[in-house]
């Protein structure tokens, strides 16, 4: 057996072997089985550390006899790009899953109180890593080649930008994350600062994903509504529905953690056509995860509550709108309008009631109200045009000169470069042709204004012309200046639990 | 007016009225989903896919040249255009393609032409 597997082995053992004995523990009250438990758990943890570092030194050393290495990979790479890879499929990133999943359930075990609510709690996060764990196991990303090929198929070059290394880890480490205000609820632990740590890193990462899809061509901008998009929105929307409740927060805490389990089986058993969907089975076990969570919720949340409030009702109502959507997508092909006539007017709802309303998280709400004004502004207002610059031509008050072309070559692609000038700036949009895979990307180049970007693609070149896709857009900088808000606002307020003090 | 759930064994109290309102929204919001849901999808989709097999894109056809016994043209909505090559002819300003997606080129295996009336011939 391959050495990676044999350590994922150990590591699904080992974290078994935790949570049993957590729960006989818990069930016989007895703190030895505990210690053992927590030995257990970070012997388990451990492995898969070393599982993952493994992995890496697999990329980092091309050996392509690892059947992950090879479809994510190749020799002349960029090292940080190698080690992104790891990442960028659906095996390696249930690994980081998992291994984030372990560090947070050893952290909470470590730091707890240890009485009878904590001991309960640690038993439900070390039985969803140890789940989590399975599920990677199942699907390792250690299966071996027969042979050795000489050379890797290569990561996919849209995945080949500095968002990307960050964007997956992220997202994991708060899915893992997410699974803590679940398991305190169970035991009837306020999980208030854990909520707000999910909060910030689920935030983070999508802000991150949509950064990303506006500067890469062709993803519809920042937010396009994509089912795999809206369905990380899921446990975003309910944390923040958390976040806003004093009563139902339990419910909120189940839904959460139900919804990142609901996100990774949406994104992982390709039952949608999306961009992010990975093409495989096995999705089916995260199925049960969710069965599993629901029967413990309504086995153990027992806080009683007296009711949602209108924000909670809000929040609740954009979820069911992108269920609805999400499921319809497995079948048809859901317009955008769907979610403009349907999910914006929640959002403006949402704004009206912070303007009226929000007196505390100030920073935050301002953030909400900013990518609202900017999302309207782009969504409404954006102008695109298709033009033949042969050698010129006028947008408005703008006018593009197509002046030259350039060639370049590197170790990964063959670079045309154009440059064109105009009054505003000069833009060099490039068309870059990737040798492995064998895969045509067109580079978006912005120029950036307070107000305005402009956005220019180049579709096709010859000596004479090039086409180009010319956007304006307005106000983007609103999203971006809201989502940095945001964040922000959430890193002051955790810090402002530990007693700092911030005005706003 | 307040109402009862039992829920999570435990009672949740929701006023009439919020109950009300969420139902009708969620009415609305059901009314524009079937509004919005089409089979087919659109050039601007299927460039944000990296491989698809066996889906039906609608679009405006542009730049058609004839390649032997190929065609080669392109698919266009209001935002993007797509590559697409199939073995056959072609005559008609809409249609909706139906083949596979390799992440460059869109491999047609049938073309569809949308009625001629509708668009005033």
């Amino acid at each position: 057996m391959e050495v990676g597997n044999v350590l994922l082995l150990l590591s699904l053992i080992s974290s078994f072997i935790s949570t049993t004995m957590f729960f006989i523990a818990l069930k016989k009250k007895n703190s030895k089985y505990a210690e053992t438990a927590e030995i257990a758990l970070y012997f388990s943890l451990s492995s898969c550390f070393a599982s993952l570092l493994i992995l890496i030194y697999y990329f980092l050393t091309d050996n392509f006899l690892i059947e992950y290495v090879y479809s994510h990979s190749h020799k002349t790479m960029n090292v940080l790009y190698k080690i992104s890879a790891v990442w960028a499929g659906k095996e390696g990133s249930l690994l980081i899953w998992s291994f984030f999943s372990l560090l947070i359930a050893s952290l909470f075990v470590s730091y707890g109180k240890k009485d009878l609510e904590w001991l309960k709690a640690s038993t439900v996060l070390t039985g969803i890593a140890s789940y989590i764990l399975l599920i990677t196991f199942l699907e390792s990303p250690f299966h071996v080649f027969s042979f050795k090929p000489s050379d890797g198929f290569g990561l996919n070059p849209i995945l080949r930008t500095f968002e990307m290394i960050l964007h997956p880890p992220i997202i994991f480490l708060a899915y893992a994350l997410a699974a803590v205000p679940f398991s305190m609820h169970i035991s009837n632990l306020n999980a208030e600062r854990f909520a707000k740590m999910t909060f910030l890193l689920l935030s983070l990462g999508i802000f991150l994903g949509g950064f990303w899809a506006y500067k890469t061509l062709g993803w519809g901008g920042f937010w396009a509504w994509d089912p795999v998009e809206n369905s990380s929105l899921l446990p975003w929307l309910s944390i923040l529905a958390y976040l806003h409740s004093k009563k139902a927060r339990s419910f909120f805490a189940y839904l959460t953690f139900v919804f990142v389990i609901l996100a990774t089986y949406i994104t992982r058993s390709g039952i949608v056509q999306s961009p992010h969907a990975f093409v495989g089975a096995g999705g089916e076990l995260f199925l049960l995860l969710i069965v599993a969570a629901t029967v413990l919720a309504y086995r153990n949340l027992k806080t009683n509550f007296d009711g949602f409030c209108y924000t909670s009702q809000i929040f609740l109502a954009m979820i069911v709108v992108l269920l609805m959507g999400i499921f319809s997508s497995i079948f048809y092909n859901v317009s955008v309008n769907y979610y403009y006539f349907t999910f914006l007017p929640l959002f403006a709802l949402s704004v009206i009631l912070i303007l009226l309303k929000a007196r505390r998280a100030i920073l935050i709400h301002l953030g909400a109200i900013l990518i609202f004004a900017g999302a309207i502004s782009v969504w409404g207002f954006e102008k695109s045009y298709d033009l033949t610059l042969n050698p010129s031509a006028k947008v408005s008050d703008i006018e593009l000169r197509f002046s030259s072309l350039n060639f370049s070559e590197d170790d990964e692609k063959f670079v045309v470069r154009s440059k064109i000038e105009s009054n505003l700036a000069v833009f060099e949009p490039e068309i870059h042709f990737y040798r492995k895979p064998e895969k045509v990307v067109q580079t978006v180049n912005i120029v950036s204004t307070p107000l305005f970007d402009y956005y220019l693609v180049m579709e096709q070149f010859s000596n004479e012309f090039v086409k180009v896709k010319f956007s304006i857009i307005p106000l983007i900088s609103l999203v971006w200046l809201g989502c940095f808000f945001i964040v922000l606002g959430v890193v002051f307020r955790l810090l402002k639990n530990r007693g700092y003090k911030f005005i706003i | 007016m307040r109402r009862k759930f039992k829920f999570f064994e435990s009672t949740v109290q929701v006023s009439k009225k919020l109950i009300i309102l969420f139902a009708i929204f969620m009415i609305f919001a059901l009314l524009a989903l079937i509004k919005s849901v089409s089979p087919y999808m659109t050039p601007s989709q299927v460039k944000s896919l990296e491989k698809a097999y066996e889906i039906k894109v609608i679009g405006k056809v542009e730049d058609v040249k004839i390649d032997g016994e190929k065609v080669v043209f392109y698919l266009a909505d209001e935002k993007n255009k797509i590559k697409v090559v199939y073995r056959g002819s072609l005559n008609a300003e809409e249609v909706v393609v139906v083949g596979d997606w390799d992440g460059n080129v869109f491999h047609a295996k049938q073309v569809l032409t949308k009625c001629h009336t509708r668009y005033g011939d």
